[in-house]
């Protein structure tokens, strides 16, 4: 009983320290493990490719009988040509753009969809939720690539269709991750204070839950481009892609696979490239989530 | 006490409920109190006696799994439990607001300080974001954090636990409420932080005004800063009286045991008292909900519910008892049976 009512300046003890590590983008890259350090650097040449490809591509994408039909890879044609003895390597480089493109605006759109619904339903809780999830879990089970098909088949496929439907089936998967992330949130008393404190809904979502599962965010982003270069790679392969001529490496596969045995060239060169973004982006998003201290869902894509 | 139009917010007879697996749990149980103008009532109890949810009833509030079967909680004219989400928002940070127990958990992790206080200010008053930013220093500064500058630009992990707990009392503060509810503030300091912490509430009541909740465990904390004291157990209110006829005048066994169970350096004589154990709410009686752990009592104490019925001016009790039993002060003297003495 020994505190009055003292109306003097209280004194404080002083400020703790902020912990610091070195910082500086030196100091950042210098901790990261080789393996982090070269995939990134292969993304960017990815990237740099994609954005600078067709100023600097050898040939035009579709200009025939640059060489050779089937002429095996020399120093006029780094990749060989294909049966209409266009330059494989000219036509990866232009067809970079569309893979990536179509792969990151899927991404985006589904992780952008995918995390307003997760926040949304966990932030109604109640019935609302357990509704939203259960909805959620039916729509999961459904196989996008049979779907897929069974639409684009129907409806003719286009870029905007493709990227529109790939980033709904991934939006749904999004969705539960984002959701079981901002679960572990709005039980927190800093959400309970926010709504005792007469912050309407959407602000609760958006400041108090948005920043806390942003790391999931970041990480759901990087696993989607992947799966969706897969996804989208796949859906060309089996022609409900662009139509030919366009330079797009699952259907590059589709051309040049009749001819496999004689000259792999035309299917090696899309295939390896593909093949090394998807792996490239999936141990750049291992990396990531390592040091963002999150796991990443192994399970595959579909 | 005064006329109930004078009150800044009254409870009056609030029962809420908790849904537990297949069954509603009583968990309030008419609850009804005032709070006057300028006024700090205590609101003292055991752990889940149902002290903060009454608290957290008076933002309109219900926890995920509860109900309020019954009750109103009048405040500016207004039944806060009937308004709509929208109204209540209104209310809530701006006119009634919360401290809460936890003040690490209650601050968003991943934003500066400052900029949740601006944000605060900014969903009650619109003004710019360069003048929420220019008040939000000088609340931290009211609030007593050295630097508020410095300090509005640093994450809730860099502040320490009582740095914190200005941080959320400047958020509490940032709208001038006319009600500060207070859910056991202290709990999570050391007792030297805890008396700056007092020692400025008093000074921010003197300053804005404003009339308090203090919800609180301890005893100690609220002879210090309450005017009024009620004790509430097992979801009832058990007695409410100004703190001073409280502590010298307990007339609930509950109460006097709470009192005798509080550790006194100065009177060794009296021991340290325990009460006896706590009861699961499916073995709580149909009348008085203490009857199981009050040495008095007496087979009708089972079976009639008591109500608070004013045994002094400003003092109400429920136990129908309350003439029969000893006076307060050889309370923890004479009632070994109910205050266990422990052996030193």
């Amino acid at each position: 009983m020994s505190v009055a009512a003292g109306s003097g300046p209280v004194d404080a003890p002083l400020l703790p320290e902020p912990v610091t590590r070195p910082k500086g983008v030196l100091a950042f890259v210098r901790r990261q493990p080789l393996t982090f350090l070269v995939v990134s650097a292969i993304l960017a040449i990815y990237v740099l490719v994609a954005v600078t490809g067709p100023w600097w591509a050898p040939y035009p994408p579709d200009e025939l009988l640059t060489g050779d039909p089937f002429a095996p890879p020399s120093w006029d044609h780094l990749l060989g040509t294909d049966n209409f003895g266009r330059d494989v390597f000219s036509r990866l480089v232009h067809g970079e753009r569309l893979v990536l493109g179509l792969a990151l605006a899927t991404a985006g759109l589904s992780v952008i969809v995918g995390s307003a619904v997760g926040l949304l339903s966990a932030c109604l809780r109640g019935w609302p939720d357990e509704l939203l999830g259960r909805v959620l879990e039916i729509l999961i089970s459904i196989p996008p690539l049979i779907i897929a098909l069974l639409v684009l088949g129907s409806l003719g496929s286009s870029y905007l269709l493709t990227v529109s439907l790939v980033a709904l089936f991934f939006a749904i998967r999004v969705a539960t991750v984002i959701r079981a992330a901002a679960l572990d949130v709005v039980v927190e008393d800093f959400v309970t204070l926010a709504k005792l404190r007469g912050e309407p809904i959407w602000s609760i979502a958006g400041r108090e839950i948005l920043p806390n599962v942003s790391s999931a965010v970041l990480v759901e982003f990087s696993l989607r481009t992947g799966y969706a270069v897969l996804f989208i790679g796949g859906l060309s392969f089996l022609g409900f892609g662009p139509a030919p001529p366009t330079p797009d490496w699952g259907l590059m596969i589709n051309e040049g696979r009749t001819y496999i045995s004689t000259a792999p060239w035309p299917v090696l060169g899309p295939a390896l490239a593909l093949a090394g973004l998807v792996v490239a982006l999936s141990l750049f998003t291992e990396r990531i989530s390592e040091v963002l201290g999150l796991s990443v869902q192994r399970a595959p894509s579909q | 006490m005064s006329s109930p139009a004078e009150s800044v917010v009254e409870v009056d007879e609030l029962t809420v409920d908790f849904w537990e697996r297949d069954h509603w749990v009583n968990v309030v149980n008419k609850v009804s109190f005032s709070i006057e103008p300028g006024e700090t009532l205590g609101l003292v109890g055991e752990s889940g006696c149902g002290k903060s949810t009454t608290a957290f009833s008076l933002f309109g509030y219900r926890r995920p799994g509860s109900r309020v079967r019954s009750g109103a909680i009048r405040f500016d004219g207004r039944d806060l439990l009937r308004l709509k989400e929208r109204e209540l928002r209104s209310i809530r940070g701006a006119r009634i607001c919360l401290v809460p127990q936890n003040p690490a958990g209650s601050l968003t992790p991943s934003m500066r300080v400052g900029t949740q206080l601006v944000e605060t200010l900014k969903a009650h008053r619109a003004s710019t974001w360069r003048k929420a930013e220019k008040r939000a220093v000088e609340l931290f500064a009211q609030v007593g954090l050295p630097e508020p500058g410095e300090i509005a630009e640093r994450y809730p992990y860099e502040l320490s636990g009582g740095q914190q707990q200005r941080v959320v009392m400047a958020m509490a503060l940032a709208c001038s409420p006319s009600l500060l509810v207070l859910d056991e503030p202290t709990t999570a300091l050391d007792v030297t932080t805890q008396a700056r912490i007092l020692k400025l509430l008093f000074r921010l009541q003197g300053e804005h005004g404003m009339s308090m909740l203090y919800v609180t465990h301890n005893l100690g904390v609220v002879a210090q800063i309450c005017d009024r004291v009620a004790v509430m157990y097992a979801g009832e209110l058990v007695e409410i009286a100004p703190t001073v006829e409280l502590f010298e005048n307990p007339r609930h066994p509950y109460t006097r045991g709470l009192i005798a169970a509080v550790p006194r350096i100065s009177a060794p004589t009296g021991g340290d008292a325990t009460l006896r154990g706590l009861l699961r709410r499916e073995e709580l009686p149909d009348g008085c909900r203490f009857a199981p752990r009050c040495a008095y009592a007496q087979t009708d104490c089972f079976t009639n519910p008591q109500s608070l019925a004013p045994v002094a001016k400003d003092h109400r009790v429920a136990c129908w008892l309350w003439k029969s039993i000893p006076g307060a002060r050889r309370v923890a003297a004479e009632e070994p049976a109910q205050a266990t003495p422990v052996p030193r």
